[in-house]
Parts: structure tokens; C-alpha cells; sequence
């Protein structure tokens, strides 16, 4: 029987072989083949000379004429301790503490309650007279806010006071038509920056100006708010130089708290572990934080604009506001229903189906109920001894988020 | 037959055996970086530049480790990264000319040694000036499969098929044949 002449392999199939990048199937061939083939055999034994030059060239050419590292190679110890740090998710610990501190929402007033002063104020529609002293400046006491938080601030020990740049001049006086439209406008433009949402910065109407106040704002925020603030006539920006308050009532309150659930045992077993229990407390307390941003801008505005005679044009912005900070609200309510559905299940209480609330939807009511939800939460987690009767505690929460999630539906769809 | 108890404990064992992220990249550090600086340094890169390369790579590793990232190949994975580094480290110095590393000098220069390295130096400048002739992306070919890499993690690093991969090494080792039999 006469075989037919195999044809020889080409270089680049002798290479993969040598490479050991053949496919499977096709190897026994070859191997076949270069046992019976004395040509292929060196050119095989060629092509691996070749790479015996190449690992030649990697080790003495590469590896002895290359300029050495420059400098000693680096512990990366301290490179892996940093990456450590910036994985791992705050603790349980540092999110309790971060709950029991002073709501955000609080701190533009509170800090004007510490700080007592304003430090920078900016101006415009102030013509100072050129080459002249700068008026004496006096620096206005800001009167402390009725502060409506529920938890006493420390007062801040060292307020830096710098010399308050204010030039006492002419400045022109705005009808209230134009002073209510120059505080909406204001209002806009924090919105739009997300500055209405916790940022240390407050709107405030006092004497024919908007004033607007910043405490302890960086640099980069300040540049960027600034200069789109002074566009708009009749508002005063003033900043502080100084850090927001720090409130450092956290350590004490802390002390108290337990940060395991009332019911840890029935939520570690109906949700799968310690681990899902920390992580169902986790998330509430971040959608309750924002939660309370939304229901506390919505308060703010209504607080601020609810005496004014609104323009077409001011009305309609208002209204876009509202409903921003509604429709967001009511999105986190439904977070948070779903959030807690299952811790709820396991502690045996339904949702409540019915809303349970006959308050008038209206942004006090939403900000107290909102407020009260915040509170059950931060008990249900362990963030906050129980008030009350503990056994009536999931059924509270059920509660409480159906009326906050019902009334801020209907503050969505009103506007 | 394995008891379940033995199967456990071979688990154990398995388990225990794995070093973990920290353990993994220090040892691969040792090993592996000066190979991955000489790497960098023939993008063009200055010495420095190369050697903080080198370093950012063990770092990301270590990160990409700790994300609970699934790498098969870490000293491939390194190569790949170390690559596109380099690669952006070169484009940004682009005005500046790129590091000179002057080998074919350095290898022509005959040194105190016997006269057989002289033999040798010769055949090693020959095998420089194929290198040089190469393409680009065959020369990174080469370099990558000198460092040990397979065909698809080398296609992966380069963006090519590993059959492209396949091709341009054969170009490659086909220069190499010729200039280490002349």
C-alpha cells in the first residue's frame, strides 16, 4: 500500500507546536510527522535556536545593558495599606455615628447660632468710591435662627474673625416684587448646583437683600457659586472663613447607643446573617439621610416663599422646585419601602396598605412624618434606644412610612 | 473513598494554600518587576518613569485582587497593564524626544573579557538590529512571549488575534534564525 507524501508543515505551525499553541487535535499529527520527517526535525531545531537567541538577547543584552532602576525599589506596604482604606465601606460604627450627628440639613443654621458672626461679606451693587479708605466695616451679628433641629450644638470654641470687608455704600433698594424674584432666582441657582441639599449654605431676606450665607465652603465651591450669585441683583453673598461648627455631641451620644437592633436575632434570621442585617441598616440610613436633604428643602422653600406674592414667571419656577424635591422625596420613601420590606416580613408585620395619616399634605406635615419615619428607622437599626413600646416598633415603621410615602406623593402631584 | 471529613479538610488545606492578595503580589513584586521595568524602559520611558510604572502596576494588582477581581494570569495581567501604562506614560511625554537607551552602542562597546564573549557580543548586536528592524507590534510580540506569555494573553495586551499573535512571531523568529546563523 502506497501512503500518500504528507505535505510538510509551514514554519508557523512548527512554531506554535514548539510553542506548545497547537490545538490539541492536531498535535498527535505533527508529532507523527516530525518522527518521520528528518527536514522538519531541523527546521524545528532551527526555529529553536532562534529562541535561544531571543532568551540570550532578553538576558544579556536586556538584562545587563538597561540602566539599573534609578532609585530602590518601594515597601509596598503602605501603597496596599492606603488601597485597604479606600475599600473599605464605612463600618457600621462610623454609619451610626454619622446618623447621630447633626442632620445635615441643620448645619447652615446652627453654624450661624455658633459662629455669631459672618466674617466675608461680598456685595454687589456696591459702588466704592475709588481711592478711597474702604468704609470702616462693621461687622453684622447674625442672629441666631430659631434652630429647629431636635439636638443641641456645641458651640464652636476659636471662631477665626477676619476683618469683614464691607463697603457701607449706596446700595439700591429693591421693591419686593424684585427682591422675591432675585430669592427665587437664588433658590434656582442653588438648586441647580445641588447646593439646596445639605451644603452648609442658607437663603435668608433681610432689609432689601437676599442674603445668602456659606459656612466653611472650599475654595472650588466658592469659585463656583460666586461669581453666578452676583449675577443676580440685590443678593449679598457672605462666607465664613472659618469650618462649620464642629459638633462634637456624636462621642457622647454614641456612648448610648448599642448599634445592634431590638430585634437582631428575628432580622438575623429572617434576612440570612449579621452581615445582611448590617447591610439592611446601611442602606436605610443612607436613603433616610436622603430622605430628610429633600423633606428639609421643601420645608425651607415653603418657609421662605410662602408670604410672597408670586409673579407667572416665579410661581412656575417654584413650583419646578417643589416638585424636584417631591418627586425625589417620594422616590426615596420607595426606596426605603422596599429596603425594609423584607426586615419588616421577617419581624411579622405586613406593609401598611392604608395610608394611616389624615395630616394635609403640606411640607411641614411631610417633614414631620418624614422625620418621624427617620426616627423608627434609626431605633429598628439600633442607631437609637427605642422611645416607646418596642413591640409596637416595626408596626410603627410600617406606618410611618406609608403616610411620609403618601404624603409625599402627594406633594409630587400637586405641582 | 474520600470521607466527607477528609474532603473538608482537603478544603482546609486548599483554602489555606492560596496566598492571599498582600502574600501574592509581594512575592510577584520580587520576581516580577524588574522584568516589568525593562519592559516599560523599551516603550522609551526614563528610567524613573519606568521604575514608577513598574511600582503603579503591583499596586493596581493588589486593588484589582482585593475587589475580589478573578485573574488567572497575574504576571500576564501585569504585562497587559504595565503595556497600556507605558503607553499613555509615552503619549503624554510626546513633545520630549523618547528615552534614548543606546544599547546597540553599549553592546557594540567591547569590554574587558575573553574572546569568546567577543563572538558572543557579536551575535548579540546582530540579534539587537533584527529586534529593530521589527514592527512595532511584532517587537512587543516578541518581548511579551520572552516574558513567558501565552499566545491569547499576548493577543489580549496587543488587542490582535491570537492568530495575528501566531503570524507576527513567525516573522519574528524567522529575523531571529537569520541573524544568529550569519
Amino acid at each position: 500500500m502506497i501512503k500518500e507524501p504528507r505535505p510538510h508543515p509551514d514554519h508557523e505551525w512548527l512554531l506554535l507546536f514548539s510553542d506548545g499553541e497547537l490545538p490539541p487535535e492536531a498535535r498527535p499529527a505533527m508529532q507523527k510527522h516530525l518522527e518521520a520527517c528528518w527536514e522538519c526535525r531541523h527546521e524545528l531545531q532551527q526555529i529553536e535556536e532562534a529562541i535561544g537567541a531571543a532568551v540570550r538577547y532578553r538576558k544579556e543584552a536586556l538584562g545587563q545593558h538597561l540602566p539599573p532602576p534609578p532609585a530602590p525599589w518601594r515597601d509596598l506596604s503602605s501603597g496596599f495599606a492606603q488601597i485597604d482604606q479606600e475599600l473599605t465601606p464605612p463600618s457600621l460604627l462610623s454609619r451610626f455615628a454619622a446618623a447621630l450627628r447633626m442632620p445635615r440639613y441643620a448645619i447652615p443654621l446652627a453654624a450661624a447660632a455658633a459662629l455669631g458672626a459672618v466674617v466675608f461679606v461680598a456685595r454687589n451693587n456696591v459702588n466704592v468710591p475709588t481711592g478711597a479708605e474702604p468704609a470702616p466695616a462693621v461687622a453684622t451679628p447674625v442672629q441666631p435662627t430659631a434652630v429647629s433641629t431636635e439636638q443641641p450644638i456645641a458651640p464652636a470654641k476659636t471662631v477665626e474673625q477676619t476683618p469683614p470687608r464691607v463697603a457701607a455704600a449706596e446700595t439700591p433698594q429693591a421693591t419686593p416684587a424684585e427682591l422675591t424674584h432675585s430669592a427665587i432666582r437664588v433658590a434656582q441657582l442653588l438648586h441647580e448646583h445641588g447646593a439646596d441639599l445639605g451644603e452648609p449654605i442658607e437663603l435668608s431676606r433681610a432689609e432689601g437683600r437676599v442674603v445668602v450665607r456659606a459656612y466653611g465652603l472650599d475654595s472650588e465651591r466658592r469659585a463656583e457659586l460666586e461669581p453666578l450669585l452676583k449675577q443676580i441683583p440685590f443678593v449679598d453673598f457672605q462666607t465664613s472663613n472659618g469650618n462649620a461648627p464642629a459638633v462634637s455631641t456624636t462621642v457622647a451620644r454614641f456612648a448610648g447607643v448599642s448599634g445592634v437592633s431590638p430585634f437582631q436575632k428575628q432580622l438575623e434570621q429572617g434576612l440570612g446573617g449579621q452581615a445582611a442585617v448590617d447591610t439592611l441598616a446601611g442602606e436605610s440610613l443612607d436613603h433616610a439621610e436622603t430622605m430628610m436633604l429633600r423633606a428639609h428643602a421643601l420645608r425651607r422653600l415653603a418657609e421662605e416663599f410662602s408670604a410672597d406674592t408670586l409673579s407667572d414667571e416665579d410661581q412656575r419656577a417654584l413650583r419646578t422646585l417643589r416638585h424636584n424635591h417631591a418627586q425625589a422625596l417620594s422616590a426615596e420613601v420607595a426606596r426605603l419601602e422596599r429596603t425594609l420590606a423584607p426586615a419588616l416580613r421577617s419581624l411579622g408585620t405586613a406593609p401598611a396598605l392604608l395610608a394611616t395619616t389624615t395630616a394635609a399634605p403640606n411640607e411641614a406635615n411631610v417633614f414631620a412624618a418624614a422625620r418621624r419615619l427617620e426616627s423608627s428607622i434609626a431605633e429598628l437599626t439600633g442607631a437609637k434606644p427605642v422611645t416607646g413600646a418596642a413591640d409596637q416598633l416595626p408596626s410603627r415603621l410600617a406606618t410611618d412610612l406609608a403616610s411620609t410615602g403618601m404624603l409625599a406623593r402627594s406633594l409630587a402631584a400637586r405641582d | 473513598m474520600i470521607s466527607l471529613a477528609a474532603s473538608e479538610s482537603f478544603r482546609i488545606l486548599a483554602m489555606r494554600a492560596k496566598p492571599g492578595p498582600e502574600e501574592l503580589v509581594t512575592r510577584l513584586y520580587e520576581e516580577a518587576r524588574e522584568d516589568l521595568y525593562r519592559y516599560a524602559l523599551t516603550f522609551g520611558l526614563a528610567p524613573g518613569e519606568a521604575q514608577e510604572a513598574a511600582q503603579e502596576v503591583f499596586l493596581r494588582l493588589y486593588q484589582s485582587l482585593k475587589k475580589g477581581e478573578d485573574i488567572q494570569n497575574p504576571r500576564a495581567w501585569c504585562f497587559r497593564v504595565a503595556h497600556n501604562l507605558s503607553l499613555k506614560l509615552r503619549a503624554r511625554q510626546a513633545p520630549q524626544l523618547p528615552f534614548d537607551l543606546d544599547l546597540e552602542a553599549k553592546l557594540a562597546q567591547a569590554g574587558p573579557g575573553p574572546e569568546a564573549s567577543a563572538m558572543e557580543r557579536e551575535r548579540l548586536l546582530r540579534v539587537h538590529q533584527a529586534i529593530e528592524g521589527l514592527s512595532e507590534q511584532q517587537k512587543r510580540c516578541l518581548f511579551l512571549r520572552m516574558e513567558g506569555l501565552r499566545y491569547p494573553e499576548i493577543a489580549e495586551v496587543l488587542g490582535v488575534s491570537a492568530s495575528t499573535v501566531g503570524e507576527f512571531l513567525r516573522r519574528a523568529v524567522t529575523r531571529l534564525r537569520k541573524a544568529s546563523r550569519d
